[in-house]
């Protein structure tokens, strides 16, 4: 177990982080060796008083990844998942929107589209291979296309003039604070 | 004449917090990645012109990403997510997917107007229910 040893005196203070197996001084070995019973061994009852009033354990916290703020939340952190890579797929589906925003806009306007590109061709994949379906529900299209080519990354956008970022309104929640 | 028989399902109004006015929620089911995450409360919000699902849930299902980044205004501010598609299932209702953002400032889940008019809602405030057909 790893943790730290904290001196409870008031004029004395000090830390020290030790590991498993590890050999220090004295006192803080001593006192590894008491909280682990594994490692248990032969010590006077009298050290082991002295260091258990003397000495507080404060066991390391788990590791874990560096966290990562996640858009769409204020001040409170989580770990996010790792998603860079789905990210990416819809990132060149946009790109490959753009490009080809024209030809979409005559057939498809006011319906939402699906893109999957085809990996060989990339951004250069034709307007008719690379749009999977088109409705004008989002539930139809995602339906009939997770339906055949399976719950995954697909670029699912609804085809208007314009290529700005999508925005929604959500006004309700409000705060009043009495006092 | 016949008319069609129109199936009307009640549900009742719910506290969303405490000392607040009840208010038309239910509890939704949400699906993705075949994870079901089950009894979800859900506030009906016509004001939302979205469907929001409170980011604990988006992290636990991970559903499929169709659109990144979008921008929604909550809470006087904005802010940027991406937009997921997820199933939502309605008992007695109806499973749809949906486009929806993840927030974490919410315990509960908003049922936008993407959702919402695909139905007839009938709010009956005085007798704190709601029907859905």
């Amino acid at each position: 177990m790893e943790g730290t040893f904290s001196l409870q005196d008031q004029d004395i203070f000090s830390t020290q982080t030790l590991e498993k197996g590890e050999t220090l001084d004295y006192g803080f070995a001593q006192e590894k060796l008491f909280k682990d019973p594994s490692l248990f061994g032969d010590l006077s009852d009298e050290y082991l008083r002295f260091f258990i009033t003397r000495w507080e354990f404060k066991p390391s916290l788990p590791v874990q990844p560096k966290p990562q703020r996640l858009s769409g939340e204020k001040g409170d952190i989580r770990i996010a998942p790792d998603r860079s890579e789905e990210i990416k797929i819809i990132q060149i589906a946009k790109q490959w929107h753009r490009v080809h925003l024209k030809g979409i806009l005559k057939e498809y306007e006011g319906k939402y589209i699906a893109i999957i590109l085809n990996p060989m061709k990339g951004i250069h994949t034709p307007l008719k291979e690379a749009i999977i379906g088109s409705a004008k529900d989002f539930h139809r299209l995602a339906s009939k296309v997770y339906g055949r080519y399976g719950y995954k990354t697909i670029y699912m956008p609804f085809v208007t003039k314009s290529l700005v970022k999508r925005e929604f309104q959500i006004p309700t929640p409000l705060w009043i604070k009495r006092k | 004449m016949d008319k069609k028989k129109i199936r009307k399902t009640p549900f009742p109004y719910r506290m969303i917090s405490y000392g607040e006015p009840l208010a038309p929620a239910l509890n939704i089911d949400v699906i993705a990645n075949n994870i079901e995450k089950k009894g979800v409360l859900a506030l009906l919000d016509s004001g939302a012109s979205i469907t929001l699902i409170p980011q604990s849930i988006i992290e636990e299902i991970q559903p499929s990403i169709v659109d990144v980044p979008v921008r929604f205004g909550f809470t006087g501010g904005e802010v940027e997510s991406l937009l997921y598609a997820l199933k939502i299932r309605i008992p007695k209702v109806g499973t749809w997917y949906v486009e929806v953002v993840g927030y974490a400032g919410l315990s509960y889940a908003l049922i936008g107007r993407d959702v919402l008019n695909k139905w007839s809602l009938f709010l009956k405030g005085r007798s704190k229910i709601f029907e859905i057909s």
